[in-house]
């Protein structure tokens, strides 16, 4: 979507001399800029949610008037939540992986963009 | 003028494949060359190529045949790396519609060609701030483009075509969305500025008025 947005811009850059090279760079930069904010983010919240699992449930108990997870259907006191910080850090590994992967095929078509096809339509 | 050649292009032909199987014939063995310092206009009727012939001689599109010569070097048949090494060093273009990047202000638009040749940010500065006070633009620095009229934006784009001291300017159209009073003052400026700097340049237009202010005219 942000190759698409940019293709003016990609193609101004490509006029003034940046090479297909730094095209990609940027968009490999810019994907992975992305990609690690919302996984810190995403490990952030997930991590938050799990430490106040208990509290979230009471407060939404409290909201809703309802009671969720009852105790006599699901044998459950207290909602169990355990934070396993090995699983916690291969999913960030994995996370911050697949979101520089996911970002290669959009730069290179960033870098493959034809500058006289995008600027003639303008 | 002198009568070092910058640009000479011999028997240049391009066409396109149309989706019903025909061929389209944009140009047909066209030649020209341009003299350091010399301005040439390039009038023809709109569809008539003069977009595609920039493109060319801009090294931004290939021609299917015939030789385009820059500096001494047969262009055509470089790879893209070096083509794009040429345009940035050799080349400036200057479009009808300005073509600024809208989120970076006016001097940020000229520092931008500068630093990808290389430039450190003080010496593009510089250079950038010159530039603006050449196209009377010194006061309109730091606003984005948005905020500028048709007429400076187009001051910005010349400037950001003149950043890299080019030897040629292409430019297709650099007045023609403009009012006949403004783009008659931005003509001028651009003239002084390309003139004051012995660069080539070929200005395609359709105003045959200011075909007429230039060294020579090419129709085509």
């Amino acid at each position: 979507m942000l190759v698409k947005d940019k293709a003016k811009d990609i193609a101004i850059l490509r006029t003034i001399g940046a090479t297909r090279k730094s095209m990609l760079k940027i968009f490999i930069l810019t994907g992975g800029m992305i990609g690690i904010a919302g996984t810190f983010a995403g490990a952030l919240l997930g991590i938050g949610f799990a430490m106040n699992i208990e509290t979230i449930r009471r407060a939404l108990e409290a909201m809703t008037g309802t009671e969720l997870f009852a105790a006599e259907i699901y044998f459950l006191t207290q909602l169990p939540a355990e934070i396993n910080w090995m699983e916690v850090t291969s999913v960030i590994i994995m996370a911050l992986v697949i979101s520089l992967l996911a970002t290669l095929y959009p730069a290179w078509r960033a870098a493959r963009l034809d500058p006289v096809e995008v600027l003639r339509y303008e | 003028m002198s009568n070092n050649i910058i640009l000479n292009a011999q028997n240049l032909s391009k066409s396109y494949a149309q989706a019903d199987g025909e061929t389209l014939r944009i140009l047909n063995d066209f030649s020209c060359e341009i003299k350091e310092g010399e301005i040439v206009a390039l009038v023809g009727p709109s569809g008539s190529g003069k977009s595609t012939l920039l493109h060319i001689l801009g090294l931004l599109d290939r021609s299917d045949s015939g030789v385009l010569d820059i500096d001494g070097r047969d262009v055509l048949k470089l790879s893209d790396r070096v083509r794009t090494t040429i345009r940035r060093n050799d080349m400036g273009f200057v479009y009808q519609f300005h073509h600024l990047l809208p989120e970076f202000s006016a001097i940020e638009n000229i520092m931008l060609p500068q630093i990808i040749n290389g430039k450190t940010r003080d010496v593009a500065r510089t250079r950038a701030l010159d530039l603006l006070t050449q196209l009377k633009m010194d006061h309109r620095v730091d606003n984005r483009p948005a905020k500028l009229s048709g007429g400076e934006q187009q001051r910005v784009a010349i400037a950001r075509a003149l950043a890299n001291d080019p030897t040629v300017i292409l430019a297709d159209e650099p007045t023609g969305n403009l009012d006949p009073e403004t783009a008659d003052i931005v003509f001028n400026m651009m003239m002084d500025v390309v003139r004051g700097q012995k660069i080539g340049a070929l200005i395609a237009t359709h105003n045959m008025d200011l075909a007429k202010r230039m060294d020579r005219i090419i129709e085509f």
